[in-house]
Order: structure tokens, then sequence, then C-alpha cells
């Protein structure tokens, strides 16, 4: 009864949607009303105003500027969360469930996850620093670092992966993408401009330049490295301990 | 029905939404309805970036010199990039209230964890 009644409330909503999404102008044209906005604007003049050849770098950092740090807060928002349902993943070395794992990974596996991961940290470094004028950044690079703790800390355990990244040094990680944009816009405030314009006055044109360029970077690192840390420190919190677990189930 | 074709990639994110809301209703156990709520997120990112796209339209990035090409819609994909992020480490919320769940009722069935207080 309840399967039916929940069949006929989505068949309805779908055919909702579907008439909904017929009614809207086609997909591609030129001429739509999503093309025709802002999107010109943010295309004819980023490169000049934003300091970005990458448009949607620009658009990320510059133009919305504030709403990427409030979104960066989240990230930092929903990592507290996690740490205050699960404790901060201060595991006991060895005792989780990829380290307990009944089959071992073979010799050969890792060596070639120990290059593999090398190649993706590598990827996600020039990711985050060709971000500014080709395709990339932050967001992404930070991306490929936590896949590849990940990838790593799946091939060989969670005590050979967690001494190099440990709760430590992650604390301070964890929070360098909002430092970066505080601290790249409070500059801008010091020397006289608005907050987040990543503009410097009273300096001449070449030298506006390399600043601009400068704080984009710095804020694009920051992010970056801030959304790798916090990908790590999830995978991490979200692994259970193996003893603990079954003790608690024993009891 | 044509001027669904036109927008298909609208169709398809209407309908997978729908599939993930149906997955959120009807199951009881916890991971299948986060897996659920995923598949609406990644409906919503998929029909926004569709509402940017241009046809034969470049990235949105510019080399320096040469005459631009049309490019697709920026704001869309920066939009959406933060949010794909966003979703993750939400999902990560997720899954960890999902875990406390398991480790008190010792499963993820909303419904037997239910039966078992009875």
């Amino acid at each position: 009864m309840k399967r039916v009644l929940a069949i006929l409330f989505v068949s309805a909503l779908a055919a909702l949607l579907l008439y909904a999404a017929a009614l809207l102008p086609p997909m591609g044209d030129a001429d739509n009303p999503t093309n025709q906005h802002i999107a010109p604007r943010y295309l004819e003049r980023g490169p000049e105003e934003a300091g970005t050849h990458n448009i949607v770098a620009g658009v990320l950092l510059n133009y919305r500027g504030y709403d990427t740090m409030a979104e960066v807060a989240v990230l930092s928002a929903a990592l507290a969360g996690v740490f205050a349902v699960l404790g901060k993943g201060r595991t006991r070395i060895g005792s989780t469930f990829i380290d307990g794992a009944r089959v071992e990974f073979s010799i050969v596996s890792r060596i070639a996850v120990i290059l593999l991961v090398s190649f993706i940290m590598l990827l996600s470094i020039q990711v985050i620093l060709q971000g500014t004028n080709l395709p990339g950044g932050g967001f992404q690079g930070g991306a490929a670092i936590g896949a590849g703790v990940m990838i790593s800390t799946l091939a060989l355990g969670f005590g050979r992966t967690q001494h190099r990244v440990p709760y430590s040094l992650r604390a301070i990680l964890e929070s360098t993408g909002i430092l970066a944009f505080f601290v790249v816009g409070t500059i801008g405030v010091v020397s006289g401009a608005n907050f987040l314009t990543y503009t410097l006055p009273g300096i001449n044109e070449q030298a506006q330049a390399i600043a601009r360029t400068t704080m984009l970077i710095v804020v694009e690192i920051g992010i970056g490295v801030m959304v790798g840390a916090v990908a790590t420190s999830v995978f991490f919190a979200l692994l259970r301990e193996k003893e603990a677990h079954d003790v608690d189930r024993a009891a | 029905m044509i001027a669904l074709l036109d927008n298909l990639n609208y169709a398809v994110a209407m309908i997978l939404f729908c599939i993930g809301f149906y997955t959120v209703i009807m199951r009881s156990n916890l991971i299948k309805k986060i897996v659920g709520l995923t598949i609406m997120q990644v409906a919503v990112f998929f029909f926004l970036v569709s509402i940017g796209y241009l046809a034969d339209g470049e990235a949105p990035t510019v080399i320096p010199g040469a005459p631009p090409p049309p490019m697709v819609n920026p704001l869309p994909q920066a939009m959406i990039l933060t949010a794909i992020v966003i979703s993750v480490s939400t999902t990560a919320l997720f899954l960890s209230l999902a875990l406390k769940f398991y480790e008190h009722h010792g499963t993820v069935d909303m419904d037997k964890a239910k039966e078992d207080k009875r």
C-alpha cells in the first residue's frame, strides 16, 4: 500500500517536473536568458576585471569571492560536525578494518600504488597552481589530494599513511582556506581598497598585476590545501577501530 | 514531447531527481537513503550545469591574444564546483550519523531498529 502511494506520488512529481522541463527554452541556445544575463560580461571582461584567464576561477575568487569564502566555511562546519559525532579520528595504529584485512596487498600492488599516488600528488599540485589561467583550481586539486591519500590508505594501511599526515598537521592545514581569504582580504583593506578585491591602491600598473596574480594564487593554494586536508580528516574519522567496534557489539 | 527531446538533459535530471526521491522515501536502510540523497544532489548539479551549456561553446578559459570563441556560461560551473565539494563533506556528515546509529542499534535499517526497541 505504502509502495503504491509512493510510486503514484513520485510519478506525479516526475510528470510535473518533466512538463516544466519541456517548457524551458531549448538547451544550448545563445539567446537563452541564462546565457544573456550576466555571462557575457564575465566572458568579455573577466580577464581584465578579475585577473584570471580561467573565467570560472575569476567568478569563484573575485566576482563571487564572498560566496566562495562562506562555502569554504561550510566545509569547516561539516568537518566540525563529523568530528563532533565521531571524535577526531585518533584511532590506534594498526587496528582499523583496513589494517586487519585478511588478504594482504602484494608487494607489486603496493609499489604500484606508491608510484600512482606520487603522480596524483604531482597532478594535484599542478592543478592548484595553474588554476588561475588554465582549467583547474583549488577545489579540484584539493579533491585530488584527498583521493591520493585515500588510495594510499587503502593499499598501505592506516598506520603507514597516518604518520605522514598526523592530526596535529591536519588541524593547521584544515583552516588554510579561510585564513588565505582573510589574509588576502585584510591586506586589501589595510592598503585602502575593499575586502577581497585583490587590488593594492597606490602602486603602478605592472606591480598591480603581479600583486593580483600572487593574491589569487595564495587563495587557490589555501583552498587546495584545505580541501585536501578536510577530505583526509573526514576519511580518517570515518575509519573505525576493529576491536573497539567488536567490543561495542558484544556489550 | 518534441520540446522534451530538445531538453533531454533537463528531462534526465528530473527523472534522476525522482529516482533519488523515491529511494529516500521508500528505503528504510539509512545508507540507501544517503545514496538517494546523493542521487538527488547529482541531479540538481546536472540540471544547473546543463543550463549553462552553449551549443558548440568552448570551455570558459581565455587564451591571450586569440579571438575568443563562443564559450559556455561560467557561472553555473563555478557554483557547482563548490557545491560538489560541499556535498562530499555533508555526505560524510550523514554517513557519520549513520555510523553512530549503527553503533547504537546494531543495524542501519530504521524499521529493524524500531522493532528491536519494542
